[in-house]
């Protein structure tokens, strides 16, 4: 018996959805589909505070440098690459020094590949522009101590330098020296700044996050905890656009949106048929009862 | 009926075994193509072989990237050898990590005496406490591992509500006093009505819905108001968990599209990396 459309909508093949699904993400790379980008308020609120050391960088002989606490691994690059990639690239064009350390043991090492990519096209060196403190695990004591004194935990950068003597560091005497700390992350761990260094410095703290973690960021947005966020690939995109660069969240955000919308689609779809379907049951069951009546 | 039944399923997984022939025949073929094209005129700098072992590695990486896709289809065996494979890579990785980032820097290196320092034998104790984790494993030993445990609980918990403490009461920026929002605005003397105070009021409302869904301490239906403000607090919190599951969607098409860009740039080149 052909099954009423209400039904064969709420059992087309999973296998089926996934394939469009793959033609819906895969159009954009061929076909050029553009759709307006407007920036959320935390995208825009962390690139002007990036935009404010600028300015502040070019009136003062004491150059302020950002903070690259980059705790992501290889398995949420899609989200925390281009964030990194589109945060390294606004330093680099605003001429702004940065130093980058992880948490996480991948998180450094990726983080430096961007960097020596992006600083190849800008000019900039290791070392003069940025420097790499590398992995380092902390427990809560030894990150305290961290905050106390940089120079007492860490001694060298990733190649070996001692990092009094390398070039970007002149600046640097203690994490107040530092005017933003940019916490890259899958999984969170942003809170042990907010908890720990904010209120004994008042740094300020943004965070790049996977889209997962993005709606557990909003109270600190909420309270100023965090000045800023780049939430998933879609912030990725939209800071990318604010500094006008096309990166990999410009190109990804056709297909998500895309994507996105054959979701929607078949969510809605899906309800609409469980909908009638109930409907259907409800006036079956009226029909039967009426019936033994 | 069994007998037609089990007809279709031979002829399905016949079918199955010749599209993943043609498909594998199709990957391989090209990933070989791809290497010698690379080593017959490599890029600037690089020698033939390295160009060909990069293109080989790049080739690998598209392997495994459609063999655990392949998952979407149906479960089968590629799919759980390099799901193994992952596992036992990450093992490996973070084994030699703690070795050489953490145990060789921070304890080896002292006790054995680098960089001209001279040995510090003391820090062969720090072996002592180590090894005490590892009484978790003997049943009748166990409490050996609790005493070292007893130390890592207890500076956890004093300085985690330092942390709490400073998340929720930092001055200027704590979470309760932020909580505390203006229902009206000052302007030219008077106050006014603005869409940052609705927004506040809005607030409020969700925080102390949803408060009151969490509070148990009598029953609810002994203060009239309870009953529907816990309801509206379950609807808001729902309202949360699904922005939660819609952002998790986002997040999974991000790996996909990140993926598709691996597989369209740098593998099959058919676009501008």
């Amino acid at each position: 018996m052909k099954k009423p459309w209400y039904e064969w909508i709420q059992s087309i093949d999973r296998r089926i959805i996934y394939l469009v699904v793959f033609v819906v993400v895969s159009l954009p790379f061929f076909i050029k589909i553009k759709l307006p980008m407007r920036p959320s308020e935390p995208t825009e609120n962390l690139y002007n505070k990036v935009e404010q050391i600028a300015d502040y960088n070019k009136t003062s002989t004491k150059k302020k440098c950002i903070f690259f606490q980059m705790d992501w691994t290889p398995s949420v690059q899609a989200e925390c690459w281009p964030q990194t990639e589109a945060m390294i690239e606004h330093c680099f064009m605003r001429d702004i020094p940065f130093i980058i350390m992880g948490w996480a043991p991948e998180g450094p090492m990726l983080t430096q590949t961007i960097a020596e990519k992006r600083a190849k096209e800008h000019g900039k060196k290791y070392g003069e522009d940025w420097v790499n403190f590398g992995y380092k695990p902390m427990n809560l004591p030894a990150f305290l101590a961290f905050i106390k004194d940089v120079y007492s935990q860490i001694n060298q950068d990733t190649e070996g330098t001692p990092i009094r003597n390398v070039p970007v560091m002149q600046n640097v005497e203690s994490i107040r020296d530092v005017d933003l700390i940019f916490h890259v992350t899958g999984s969170g761990g942003v809170e042990a700044w907010i908890q720990y260094l904010q209120p004994e410095t008042g740094t300020d703290v943004a965070t790049g996050c996977t889209a997962i973690i993005g709606p557990e960021m909003y109270p600190y947005l909420d309270s100023g905890q965090l000045i800023g966020m780049m939430e998933g690939l879609s912030g990725a995109a939209q800071y990318e656009h604010q500094i006008g660069y096309i990166g990999k969240g410009t190109r990804g955000s056709g297909s998500q949106n895309l994507a996105h919308f054959w979701i929607i689609a078949m969510m809605v779809l899906g309800n609409v048929g469980y909908l009638f379907q109930r409907k259907q049951e409800r006036e079956e069951k009226q029909r039967l009862e009426m019936a033994g009546e | 009926m069994a007998t037609e039944l089990e007809a279709n399923d031979a002829s399905r997984k016949r079918t199955e075994l010749i599209v993943v022939l043609v498909i594998s025949g199709a990957v391989l073929a090209y990933i070989l193509i791809d290497m010698f094209r690379a080593m017959a005129s490599p890029p600037d700098g690089q020698s033939g072989f390295g160009a060909l072992f990069d293109r080989f590695m790049v080739g690998v990486a598209a392997i495994c990237t459609i063999v655990i896709y392949s998952f979407l289809y149906k479960e089968n065996p590629f799919y759980r050898f390099l799901e193994h494979v992952l596992v036992g890579l990450s093992v490996g990785f973070y084994t030699m990590l703690t070795w050489t980032q953490l145990l060789k820097p921070n304890w080896w290196d002292k006790l054995t005496g680098a960089d001209g320092l001279p040995p510090n034998w003391y820090w062969l104790l720090a072996i002592f406490p180590g090894l005490m984790w590892y009484f978790q494993l003997s049943r009748k030993k166990v409490w050996l591992s609790r005493i070292i445990i007893m130390f890592f609980m207890g500076t956890g918990a004093g300085l985690s509500f330092k942390g709490i403490f400073n998340l929720l009461l930092t001055p200027g920026r704590g979470q309760i006093q932020q909580s505390f929002k203006p229902f009206l605005t000052r302007f030219g003397g008077g106050v006014v009505f603005t869409a940052t105070n609705f927004n506040n009021i809005i607030f409020i409302v969700v925080i102390l819905c949803v408060l009151s869904y969490f509070f148990f301490s009598f029953r609810h239906d002994k203060i009239k108001i309870l009953p529907y403000s816990s309801t509206l607090g379950r609807y808001f919190l729902m309202v949360c968990f699904g922005t939660i599951f819609g952002t998790t969607v986002q997040g999974r098409m991000s790996l996909f599209i990140d993926r598709l860009t691996f597989l369209y740039t740098e593998w099959l080149k058919v676009l501008a990396g």
